[in-house]
């Protein structure tokens, strides 16, 4: 425990360069990838250094030397661990799970190597996973002129047709008919914990979404994180999808708007509909216009709780990131759309019953 | 009045940490930590007059539309289970100060205590209104009611944002 509190203690300060990358840090990781693959032999941690891991997440790359049935191979890798005071309340066991089934399955994931549950290399629950290439840039995808954006978005669509037909009882996550509204019911305890004041506009709109949820059309492997910054890509291929903490059983219909919400919607490479269109046609089954509604307003409302969750991480002192401290003013405009989206909601409902 | 006002000092200090701080610092995560401070004072400059009007306006909104939600109710007669929401908003006048976060004027921090109770009263009443017997009718029209409460608190928050022109602040 003592060497988890210092460890815990030395990455609260994200803004400090870390110092922690030195042979103990590597011996542990080989230790730990070691003890994951007991196929591999004289596993061997080096190049070690810093990478950008987003604003909840430590992100180290390396390479990863070994020896497997008596030839010497090489692999380029990555570590991500939790930072504390993240804005999302997540399981990496389950993250590493998810990742472990996709892997070598055709879905376009970084292979799972192994997990550190218990915060041995770094002192947090830390994953480690090939290293794909590709950048990730939401910035760069999302001010391309198009020539590389919009074939990217059309293999986005593809990509998560894939995912949703992928057989997720192979993944550890259970799922019933109830997980649309479990997800619902997880994010308002979420708002409930870290309010700060009673919110009764979000009160509502979390009453909302309980009482008209819809059925999936079928229940699927959801991303839950699907958007420009959390897919790999080389000039206009996709090369991995990343950041697997917020998978979960539930609607497809969550992720294709999730990846459309405006702050990084790709609607001016593809239209919505076309992208709903493309993801069909692959697919072979719509999600539900009714669905799609639906899920806009669920994942406006899972914003919120993220931009509320980040903001009372820094006012309670859990972070010290400034990019958190102002999140919640990003929730008014999430609640205006939710009142729009129930109109249209409402219409489609409306047109249905007529 | 006194000048330079806080806008204006704030404005200042974000333009000088912008001039002579960020151009010293490599790109790393004190970086990034400046750019973010750099936003967050930006949004500061254009929305710091704004928070008082908007709770004023907050307060003053919810208990009118409470007690017309109440007499709605009344005349269904339905309000005896509304007693606890009736009696919380006669009290709200008496209540003592309490020192709130980031807040310094007596009058705001009342103002700001006085928004929490009335947010938990909005709370209390949304509940008791999902959970009682009405005409379709009467429930259709007070949720109406609710909702576009709703609507306007959600458009207050915005604009004490800063998110759209304050000229709207205290009309919209």
């Amino acid at each position: 425990m003592p060497l988890v509190a210092k460890c815990c203690g030395f990455l609260r300060d994200s803004v400090k360069p870390m110092n922690v990358l030195n042979e103990q840090f590597a011996a542990r990781l080989a230790e730990v990838i070691q003890r994951n693959n007991p196929q591999m032999n004289a596993v061997v941690v080096t190049e070690l250094a810093r990478a950008f891991g987003g604003n909840a997440r430590l992100a180290v790359s390396f390479e990863l030397g070994f020896e497997q049935s008596g030839k010497v191979k090489n692999l380029p890798a990555i570590l991500l661990s939790q930072l504390p005071g993240g804005h999302v309340d997540s399981s990496t066991e389950d993250e590493y799970a998810v990742l472990r089934a996709l892997t070598g399955q055709g879905i376009a994931t970084p292979a799972a190597l192994a997990l550190d549950a218990e915060g041995y290399i770094t002192g947090a629950a830390t994953l480690i996973m090939e290293r794909v290439d590709g950048v990730a840039s939401a910035v760069g995808f999302l001010n391309d002129n198009g020539d590389n954006s919009q074939p990217l978005t059309k293999q986005l669509a593809t990509n998560t047709a894939d995912l949703h037909q992928f057989d997720w009882s192979a993944t550890g996550l259970s799922g019933s008919s109830d997980s649309p509204l479990m997800q619902v019911i997880e994010w308002e305890n979420t708002f409930h914990q870290h309010r700060r004041e009673p919110l009764p506009v979000m009160n509502y709109l979390f009453r909302w979404l309980k009482a008209n949820i819809p059925t999936p059309v079928r229940l699927s492997l959801v991303h839950g994180d699907l958007r420009p910054g959390n897919f790999l890509y080389q000039g206009d291929k996709i090369t991995a999808l990343l950041d697997w903490e917020m998978a979960h059983i539930g609607d497809p219909a969550e992720d294709i708007t999730w990846i459309y919400r405006e702050l990084w919607s790709p609607q001016r490479f593809l239209s919505f509909e076309d992208f709903v269109a493309s993801y069909t046609a692959h697919r072979g089954c719509h999600p539900g216009w009714k669905n799609l509604i639906f899920y806009r307003i669920f994942n406006e409302m899972k914003f919120a709780t993220i931009s509320l969750t980040a903001s009372t991480s820094v006012a309670t002192g859990q972070s010290d990131n400034m990019r958190h401290a102002d999140r919640a003013s990003k929730i008014p405009r999430c609640l205006e759309l939710c009142f729009s989206y129930i109109n249209e909601f409402n219409q489609v409902k409306d047109h249905a019953a007529a | 009045m006194q000048l330079p006002n806080p806008g204006s000092l704030i404005g200042t200090l974000r333009a000088n940490l912008k001039q002579s701080i960020l151009p010293e610092l490599k790109e790393s995560g004190a970086q990034r930590q400046l750019k973010a401070a750099l936003h967050l004072l930006g949004r500061l400059e254009k929305s710091w007059d704004l928070y008082a009007p908007q709770i004023i306006e907050d307060n003053l909104d919810i208990e009118q539309s409470l007690f017309t939600v109440l007499e709605q109710l009344k005349s269904e007669g339905v309000g005896d289970l509304f007693t606890a929401v009736s009696e919380g908003l006669s009290q709200l006048a008496q209540r003592e100060v309490m020192p709130i976060n980031g807040l310094n004027s007596p009058a705001l921090i009342l103002a700001a205590q006085h928004n929490m109770q009335l947010q938990q009263l909005v709370n209390d009443t949304q509940e008791i209104v999902d959970s009682v017997e009405l005409t379709a009718p009467r429930r259709v029209a007070i949720q109406t009611l609710l909702t576009e409460l709703y609507q306007r608190m959600v458009r207050r928050d915005a604009i004490a944002n800063g998110d759209y022109p304050p000229v709207n602040a205290i009309s919209a």
